[in-house]
Parts: C-alpha cells; structure tokens; sequence
C-alpha cells in the first residue's frame, strides 16, 4: 500500500499492494473463520465493517486503503517487536549514574543515545582522528562535540572545557537578563584573563553555535503580522 | 513566532537516567488513596483511562497539560503588548518534579504587539500536527531505564488557562448570552428588554433533583412555570 511498497504512491505500485493484501488475508486462517468475510481497511469503514472479498476490493480501489494502518492487526498480522538495543557491556546496560563521566558529558550521552555511545565507552579517548571512515554525519557531529567536552579550556585546565564555560555563561546571561554587549565585553575579558592559545569563545554567537549541537533547538518561522498564516513546509518551498 | 519541537524533549525525558524512571511514577507508586497528591488521582483521569484503556495499558506514555496565557512583557512603560507563550507540561512525573521549571516546556511563543484572539488556532499549528502524531501513531523512543524501545504515545489532558483564553482556545464565545461553555446553544440566559444586559435568572433549577420542592415552586422563580425536565 502506502509507505509498505516504495514510498511513491504510483497507481501500479498501489494496485500490486491491495493485491497482495488480500492474498495475505486470504492466506490466514481468521478468513475462513469469519465466514469468508474481512474487515474493510477502506477510508470510510476503517476495518469496522464486515465484507466479502470482492467488495473489500473494489472500496479500496475507489477510495483508498485507510491511513496509518500499517501493521495488518486485523487481519491477523502480528505487530513487529521493535528492534532491541545492544547494550550489553556499555553503562547503559547497568543502569547507573555513569558517576566516571562529568555532568557535561553526560549530558551528550543523552542526546546521542546509546547506540552511538556505545562506541565512545569502548574507546574513551577516541578522537575523530581515530574513527572510522563509515561514520553517519550526525555520528561525526557527536565527536565534535565531545572533543570539545573533553578539551580542556586551555592548557592545564581542570574543571572547565570550552562546552561548559559556554553552558554556563550563557544560562548566566539568561538568568540576570545580560545584553548581548555586556555578555560579548564579559567574555572576551574572561578570555584576555586566560593563558594564550585558550578555547574560550569570544562572541554571543559563537557561544550560541558551539552549543547548538546538543539539539532541542528551536525553529523561527516567519508568520503573517496579523496572524493570518505561518510560513512553513510547502509554503515556504514554493516561494 | 518561535516553535520549540516537542518531540525531541520527550524523547529527551528517557534517554536521561535521572528522568526517565520517574515517567511511570504515577502507576507505580501505591498513595493513600483518601488524599490527592497528583492529577492521577483525580476523576478526569480515570475517566480518561476507562475511555482508553489501550493507551493507559503503557505506562510511559506521556500526558501532557497545556497552559496558555498573554503577558506584557513591557508593562513597565505602559504600553499594551501581547505575548502569547504556550507551555506543555508532562504529567507523568511525580509532583516534586512536575512543576519544576525545567519540566515546563515552553513550546510556541507567540510574538506581536497585538492580542492573537481567534487566529491562535494559526500559531498552534505545529504543536497539534505534533500531537496527532504522538496520539495516533507514536515514536519509537528509547527508555534508558528499562533498556528497550517503544512507542512512545501522548495526549493532550487538558488546558490551564483564564476565561478570556479558553474562549480563544476552545473556540466558544466568551461574551453574549451564550457565554456558557457547558450549557452552549441549550442556554436558558436571556438579555434583558432594556438595559440588553445578560440574565441569568433562574437557569439553576434544571440542575436540582428531580423531586426537589424548587421544581414546583411557581412564585419564587419564572411566575408559573414549573420546571419538570
């Protein structure tokens, strides 16, 4: 049917999907059961009503196969176990506080999830250097971001890296309502304090950048000043 | 307008070791049943749950309030300008959390120097066409705590708000004679001959028992009219 075939809604490719559809609900056992009768996955009966096969055809070539019914449930189709998460040997096995990784880096574990994490514990000090060249993009965007994690912010630096002092400055600048201004003077002091060759950022938006990987972003979407419309999806593609 | 997803902060709330075994706290932990302590308790909940009873089967999917309100953020200068956050807050969580400022997720920000009244529905877009997807089909979503994945599921409990703005969100007026968003176009208020004022005079008794003595009284109330139904 839908998305089940190829994606594309071709009228041949739908055509081949209620065919085999109805070969499979034939093939069940339930069809005999129920009389030689099946629920119609149509738009308008949403598998509610009972009807025999030619009829159950003929409605979903008019009006279409019934939406977000992609596991057969009703015709006797088991819905998929959803893929099992390799765990073992990572901490996300253990279900504990990784107590070894700092705040910061755990804060990346969460938003990269275990799957990617995985093989982070496995090699702690992994470098993109390191990686293997297969990587998703999104993968080297999680090493990016922990480089800057681990880098310290500058050369015998203990407690802070580049993420967290921007973390920090920033939630600093959104709590006493700093100006953009008096945040980019405070931290390019902060800066001059520093050693030489230091990681600390020097503008509001390169703070803004260097913490935009962590995701939970947020979306600008231009709207009609009277509030009659948004600009978005097909909207903004056509103009 | 500023859209914050809110798909990923639910997601978020399970990958996070702290959070994700408090998202099936109201299930799990037994309370006095004599005393309120959280919105679970509470009769919209179970009744909510009776009409449902395949969503509440799983215990980590989300219910969600939403809480919607203007404010100005320049009062100080006397001007009038409208700002319209929405803020969607999970349930799930028990109460110490739950209204936790980190927990509130402000979801649409609605800018303007006016009020949006009705065309709020505009800005809501996205978070509805979120929600039906959370409601209908769900997301696969990774739990830490119970190292598996499922389908993540959320609804829409219900909405905190003042008058002005549930008239705005629900769509039912909020002046005239048909200001009752229970009785709606069954309303007994009239406006008065002159003044046009609304009246609601004796609209109440319809609410007494069957067999009360008001229902027959035919001098306190309309002058004879007895109220049987």
């Amino acid at each position: 049917m839908y998305q089940r075939l190829d994606g594309n809604k071709h009228l041949t490719d739908e055509f081949r999907g209620v065919h085999e559809f109805l070969q499979y609900v034939i093939s069940q056992e339930k069809f005999t059961k129920q009389g030689e009768m099946l629920r119609c996955p149509c738009v308008e009966c949403n598998c509610k009503i009972f009807k025999y096969m030619d009829e159950v055809g003929l409605n979903i070539y008019e009006l279409g196969f019934m939406p977000s019914y992609y596991w057969w449930t009703n015709h006797g189709e088991d819905v998929p176990i959803f893929p099992p998460v390799d765990t073992q040997g990572s901490s996300y096995g253990t279900c504990e506080q990784r107590e070894e990784l700092g705040y910061f880096q755990q804060m990346i574990m969460d938003h990269v999830g275990p799957s990617t994490a995985h093989y982070l514990q496995a090699e702690p000090t992994i470098g993109p250097e390191h990686m293997k060249e297969n990587f998703s993009c999104e993968t080297q965007k999680f090493f990016d971001m922990f480089v800057a994690v681990q880098a310290p912010l500058w050369e015998g630096c203990q407690n802070h890296s580049q993420l967290s002092v921007c973390l920090e400055a920033l939630s600093l600048k959104s709590d006493y309502n700093v100006s953009e201004g008096c945040f980019n003077r405070m931290v390019q002091l902060m800066g001059e304090t520093m050693p030489k060759y230091n990681r600390m950022v020097t503008t509001f938006s390169q703070a803004k950048k260097s913490v935009k990987t962590l995701g939970l972003g947020c979306m600008k979407i231009d709207c009609c000043p009277k509030g009659c419309m948004l600009y978005y999806n097909e909207i903004v593609i056509k103009a | 307008m500023w859209y914050f997803p809110l798909i990923p902060r639910l997601k978020r709330l399970y990958s996070s070791m702290a959070i994700a075994p408090h998202m099936r706290w109201y299930a799990e932990n037994r309370r006095d049943p004599s005393i309120l302590s959280h919105p679970s308790d509470g009769e919209a909940w179970k009744h909510f749950d009776r009409m449902h009873p395949k969503f509440s089967q799983d215990l980590g999917n989300v219910r969600l309030g939403l809480c919607a309100d203007g404010f100005n953020l320049f009062g100080q200068y006397g001007k009038s300008y409208s700002c319209w956050p929405v803020i969607l807050t999970p349930y799930n969580l028990p109460p110490s959390m739950c209204m936790k400022r980190e927990f509130m997720f402000l979801i649409v920000l609605v800018p303007g120097p006016s009020n949006p009244k009705h065309k709020i529905d505009v800005f809501l877009q996205l978070l509805i066409d979120e929600l039906c997807t959370l409601w209908t089909e769900g997301i696969l979503t990774y739990d830490v705590s119970l190292k598996k994945n499922f389908m993540l599921k959320a609804v829409l409990m219900w909405t905190i708000n003042d008058f002005p703005a549930y008239g705005m969100l629900s769509g039912w007026m909020n002046f005239g004679r048909l200001v009752c968003p229970i009785c709606m176009e069954r309303t007994k208020a009239f406006s008065l001959t002159h003044s046009h004022k609304v009246s609601y005079f004796d609209c109440h008794r319809q609410f007494l028992s069957l067999d009360h003595p008001f229902r027959r009284n035919e001098k306190a109330f309309f002058y004879v009219t007895i109220l049987m139904l």
